[in-house]
C-alpha cells in the first residue's frame, strides 16, 4: 500500500514508538494512584511526556499541558471551558468539525454567539475579515493552525495578536500541525494549543490534549477520579489535574513520548514538516496542469504556506470514485468526502463531490509520490 | 486500463460501526463486495458504504436484517471502473 492518508492519522510510527508502547503495556501502573513501583513509573512516564510536550509547543509550563484522548476531546474542553453564557466567539470557515459542533453546541445551550471569518478563493483565511469580527467583548478567538482539507496553514501569531487587542483569548487547534510545522506558545502569545498525537507527533491514536498558557482559566470539564483530595466533594482545580478526570492513558502517553523524543532528535517540527512539504510540493507539481484535475488550496500562489496536503478533484469524477479508484487500482490510501470540514468545503464549492485529499507523512518516499501522481494521470485521462 | 461505469448496488449506513458489521456479515456468509467511500451522488459528506452487484440485493437484505445491522439505505448507481 502507499499511504497518503496521513492527514487522517500517520499509519507507520517510528519504531522507538512502537517498542514503548509494547513495554509500557507490560510495565505500568496506574499514574497518580498508589506509590507501588508501576503505579510510579506510569507517572514518571506522565510527567516526561508533559514536559516533552511543552517544550515541543513552547509551552512555559509542563503542569499546563492536559492530557486527553485526541483533539477533539481537548477542544470540546476548552470551549467548553472558556467560554460562558451569551458571550462571543470568532472562528473561521477552515475550522473542523471538532471546533464547530462544540460552538454549535454552546450556541444551543448557551446563548453563545459565533461568527465566522472566511476565506478567499485559494483557502486562505481572510485575516482583514477576521480583524473586523473580532470586536471588543469577544471571549475567545478559535482558529486552526493548517486547514484538514487544502493543508494551508493559518499566520495564529497574527491572530492572538488581534484577539488580544480586542480583549479576547486565542485557540488554536493544531491537529493537523503538531510535530510537523513549528509552533511556540510563548513567543507567538497563544493562550491554548489543542493537539492530537497520532497525526504529525506520529504517536499513537488515543493521545493528545490541551497546553494552556499562565493565567487562562479553562473549567473542568468532566470531575471524577483525581488521585488526590479524595474526600473534597468537587474535582480539583490545580494543574493539571483539573483537566485530567480519570485514569490517564499512560501506555499511550509513553508512545507519545518516544515519538516527540524522535521528532526533536531528528531536527525538530520545521524539519519534518520540511520533508512533508517537499514531498506534497512534488506531488502538487505533478498533477497541476493535468488536464481534467483541479487542485485546490494555496499552492499556486504561496506554497511556503501549505502544509502536506495536495486536494484535488477529477473533472465529471465523484470524489468517492477516484479515492475508490487509486485504492483498488493501484493501493494508494487517500481520503474523500468532506473531511468533517463543512465550512471549507462550502467555501470551495466542493460540498457535493467531495475533495480527494492526498496528505503525506514522514515515512513517505519520493517514487510513491511519483506512483500517486501516475495514477492521477491515468484515472483522469479515462 | 479504460474507465468504464457500471451499475452497483450501494448500501449506505447510518454509522461506521454498521458499516463494519456488513463486511463481517458479508464475509461470515459468503457474499460479495467490499466496502468503498460514500460516493456524493448516494449522500454527501463522508463515510463508508458496501459496494455489490446489483442482482445481490435482496440476499444480501436478508442477510443484514437477519444479523441486525441497521441500513439507511440500498441505491443502483453506476460506479467507476477500470478494465
Amino acid at each position: 500500500m502507499i499511504y497518503l492518508d496521513n492527514a487522517a492519522t500517520t499509519m507507520r510510527k517510528p519504531r522507538e514508538v512502537v517498542d514503548a508502547v509494547v513495554a509500557a503495556m507490560g510495565s505500568l501502573g496506574n499514574a497518580g494512584r498508589g506509590a507501588s513501583e508501576g503505579a510510579l513509573d506510569a507517572g514518571r512516564v506522565v510527567l516526561r511526556c508533559r514536559e516533552a510536550v511543552a517544550a515541543l509547543l513552547g509551552c512555559p509550563r509542563a503542569d499546563h499541558v492536559c492530557f486527553s484522548a485526541n483533539s477533539t476531546a481537548a477542544l470540546n474542553a476548552a470551549l467548553s471551558g472558556l467560554v460562558g453564557p451569551g458571550e462571543r466567539v470568532v472562528t473561521t470557515v477552515l475550522e473542523h468539525n471538532s471546533v464547530l459542533r462544540p460552538l454549535a453546541r454552546l450556541a444551543d445551550e448557551r446563548g453563545v454567539e459565533v461568527a465566522y471569518a472566511g476565506c478567499d478563493a485559494h483557502g486562505f483565511l481572510d485575516m482583514d475579515e477576521l480583524e473586523r469580527l473580532v470586536c471588543p467583548g469577544t471571549r475567545l478567538v478559535a482558529v486552526t493552525h493548517g486547514s484538514n482539507v487544502t493543508g494551508n496553514l493559518v499566520d495564529v501569531a497574527r491572530v492572538a495578536q488581534i484577539a488580544h487587542a480586542a480583549g479576547a483569548l486565542c485557540l488554536v487547534d493544531a491537529s493537523q500541525t503538531a510535530g510537523a510545522v513549528p509552533l511556540d506558545m510563548a513567543a507567538m502569545d497563544l493562550d491554548v494549543v489543542c493537539f492530537t498525537g497520532h497525526k504529525g507527533l506520529m504517536g499513537p491514536q488515543g493521545t493528545g490534549g490541551m497546553a494552556v498558557a499562565e493565567g487562562v482559566d479553562v473549567r473542568p470539564w468532566a470531575e471524577g477520579g483525581s488521585g488526590v483530595h479524595s474526600f473534597e466533594r468537587r474535582h480539583p482545580l490545580e494543574w493539571p489535574t483539573r483537566l485530567e478526570a480519570g485514569t490517564l492513558n499512560a501506555h499511550g502517553l509513553a508512545g507519545l513520548l518516544a515519538a516527540v523524543r524522535c521528532i526533536e532528535e531528528g531536527g525538530g517540527p520545521a524539519a519534518f514538516g520540511a520533508r512533508e512539504h517537499e514531498l506534497a510540493q512534488r506531488l502538487y507539481e505533478g498533477v497541476a496542469g493535468v488536464p481534467g484535475v483541479t487542485v485546490y488550496g494555496g499552492w499556486p500562489v504561496a506554497p511556503e504556506r501549505c502544509g502536506s496536503i495536495v486536494a484535488l478533484n477529477v473533472d465529471g469524477l465523484d470524489s468517492a470514485e477516484v479515492a475508490d479508484a487509486l485504492s483498488a487500482g493501484w493501493g494508494i490510501a487517500c481520503r474523500a468526502g468532506a473531511h468533517c470540514a463543512p465550512l471549507m468545503h462550502r467555501a470551495l464549492g466542493t460540498e457535493r463531490r467531495g475533495i480527494v485529499r492526498l496528505s503525506c507523512g514522514w515515512f513517505n518516499m519520493e517514487d510513491e509520490v511519483d506512483a500517486a501522481v501516475d495514477a492521477v494521470r491515468e484515472i483522469a485521462a479515462g | 486500463m479504460a474507465r468504464v461505469r457500471v451499475p452497483s448496488l450501494v448500501v449506505t449506513f447510518p454509522t461506521t460501526a454498521a458499516a463494519m458489521s456488513c463486511e463481517e456479515c458479508c464475509e461470515r456468509r459468503g457474499l460479495g463486495g467490499r466496502m468503498i467511500p460514500v460516493p456524493g451522488e448516494v449522500a454527501a459528506g463522508c463515510g463508508l458504504a458496501w459496494k455489490t452487484a446489483p442482482e445481490a440485493r435482496e440476499e444480501l437484505a436478508a442477510a443484514l436484517a437477519a444479523d441486525g445491522v441497521p441500513v439507511d439505505a440500498m441505491t443502483v448507481i453506476e460506479l467507476l471502473e477500470f478494465r
